[in-house]
């Protein structure tokens, strides 16, 4: 090697070094790295949110700060309508408002005893501890009573039921949900973090049935998550949950369908998950967490919806609830008209020598115009979840119901 | 063959002496000033200059990546599409990020408020959204 190119290297060399020194000193400057994955060693089945509070001790707050939220008010207040509705059934003996995951087991211990006919089943979405009981007792779990499994439970809905203990992540832990989407051809290990954020609450907030013999909570998601698609499944199924006794029709209940509303709005469409706006992200001193206090976003404007958008607190909340005053208003008039149908359906089956053919066709209308106006009634959010979607369900439940009402006038020979 | 070698070096080394220059701050290429010289950032730069931003970044902060060389190499790179794109007219009459964009004005989002974000991470992960998905318009609204 040349004496030229021995001193071409010792200068050469340094200076490289020099520079990338430089370079990563300029470029890491800045940088804060993101503290991820769990701080504490939780146990695999740890129920009790507490614990798990001792590790994440602002979640934990947010948490806490559900037990503010301890109204419930029942429907019948605001819809008077239902009780003619939910003749025969549970529900016509207690419905009330949903207040804060901290009171399920408390609520549910305290309803009316008409509505825990159906068993162990209820006690699925009203505690941490219930994942661990199907485990137990295996399809065994919906075969027994409310009480059998109810008196061992001790947690509400917590942590437990949306994170996996061990690295944090959002899971799924009620089976129901695990084999809809199974049946949907979905691959469990392929769903998005963001599409998480909505499928952990679509494990309780979404209508569901039991499967007539087993009694096991099944999704009826078979068709698609639509109401028509839903009603389409049971009428193929030709299940009936029960019969309403002043109309004689066979009905089927919707439950609570927030999931399969949201699905396909304009926010969803955007890309956003329920977490978005029920768990927006909020400044706790100085870091920024998923809030866990799940409300209302009405109750806190600032936080779930001026972040995208920038109208103003007041022109927001005036939007939302212009919204949700129009689907309550078309919603009272679908259950005017349904109310119109019950009522005719009676006085054609009081009447010797009707014609059973048409009275059987204006029953059939009846389970269709209630299936519709219900979906939209057990729904949470007065309509906001999809105000169209909503809008054009009762619009069906108002056709279904004045065919249904011409029809059963007409079998008994009126016009 | 040596001479060629020599030349297409020589080139190499002076191209990439010039991309670095984007990044020396004397001559403010990242600076609102230079990109709003073209009418079509007019928006952004109006908007921009209202905004909190204003006071601690410049448009390179965000849209370049912050490594001296991924970065300058980087803005070399979109700049001078952009100019391109000004003297053909053919810039599109609304312009979109696009998905390298989108990854470079995320970590720097998280460059700075990575912070405040220790807990919840980087929220596009995942098929998760970006940042600057609901803060859109915090910056510049267009």
């Amino acid at each position: 090697m040349s004496d030229r190119s021995k001193q071409f290297i010792m200068v050469a060399i340094p200076v490289a070094l020099l520079i990338i020194m430089a370079g990563f000193f300029f470029f890491t400057r800045h940088n804060h790295d993101l503290a991820e994955g769990p701080v504490g060693e939780i146990a695999a089945n740890e129920a009790r949110s507490e614990v798990w509070g001792t590790f994440y001790p602002r979640h934990w707050d947010s948490y806490q700060a559900n037990y503010k939220n301890s109204d419930h008010p029942s429907h019948f207040e605001t819809k008077p309508y239902l009780k003619t509705m939910y003749a025969g059934i549970g529900f016509a003996a207690e419905y009330n408002e949903p207040r804060a995951h901290v009171y399920t087991l408390d609520d549910i211990r305290a309803i009316d005893p008409a509505r825990k006919k159906s068993g162990a089943a209820c006690n699925t979405c009203k505690s941490s501890q219930v994942p661990e009981m199907i485990n137990k007792y295996g399809d065994k779990y919906y075969l027994m009573t409310f009480e059998e499994i109810n008196q061992q439970l001790t947690e509400p809905i917590g942590c437990l039921d949306c994170h996996d203990p061990k690295t944090m992540k959002l899971r799924i832990s009620r089976p129901a949900l695990i084999e809809a989407l199974e049946r949907q051809g979905r691959d469990l290990n392929k769903i998005s973090n963001q599409e998480m954020r909505t499928l952990v609450c679509a494990q309780c907030h979404v209508t569901y049935y039991f499967l007539p013999e087993s009694k096991k909570i099944t999704f009826p998601w078979d068709k698609g998550v639509k109401a028509d698609e839903i009603l389409a499944y049971y009428d193929e199924k030709g299940f009936t949950e029960s019969v309403h006794p002043i109309s004689g029709s066979g009905l089927v209940k919707p439950r609570h369908a927030e999931y399969e509303t949201f699905i396909g709005s304009t926010h969803e469409s955007a890309g956003l998950a329920c977490a978005d706006c029920h768990m927006p992200y909020t400044r706790v001193g100085n870091v920024k967490i998923s809030s866990h206090e799940w409300i209302s976003p009405l109750n806190r404007i600032e936080q779930s919806c001026t972040t995208c958008h920038r109208n103003g607190v007041d022109w927001l909340r005036g939007r939302v609830e212009g919204m949700q005053k129009q689907c309550k208003e078309t919603q009272d008039l679908a259950a005017q008209a349904v109310l119109e149908t019950i009522n005719e359906l009676q006085l054609s089956r009081e009447t010797t020598g009707v014609n059973q053919e048409k009275l059987q066709q204006a029953m059939d209308l009846h389970r269709k115009a209630q299936w519709y106006l219900d979906y939209v009634v057990v729904t949470n959010g007065y309509g906001f979840h999809n105000p169209t979607e909503t809008l054009n369900n009762l619009s069906k439940s108002i056709d279904y119901a004045h065919k249904s009402t011409r029809l059963a006038r007409e079998a008994r020979g009126l016009n | 063959m040596n001479k060629v070698l020599k030349w297409i070096l020589l080139l190499a080394g002076a191209g990439l002496a010039i991309m670095l220059l984007t990044r020396l701050p004397v001559l403010g290429l990242e600076e609102a000033g230079f990109c709003g010289r073209c009418h079509v950032m007019q928006e952004q730069v109006d908007t921009y200059q209202h905004s909190p931003h204003q006071q601690a970044t410049n448009c390179g902060a965000c849209h370049d990546p912050h490594g001296l060389l991924t970065g300058s190499v980087y803005a070399s790179y979109t700049g001078t599409r952009d100019v391109y794109r000004v003297i053909t007219n053919t810039t599109p009459e609304e312009i979109r990020i696009t998905d390298m964009s989108k990854r470079v004005v995320q970590n720097n989002c998280l460059r700075c408020h990575g912070d405040i974000m220790r807990e919840i991470g980087d929220t596009s992960q995942n098929g998760g959204n970006h940042c600057f998905h609901c803060h859109r318009e915090i910056i510049h609204p267009k």
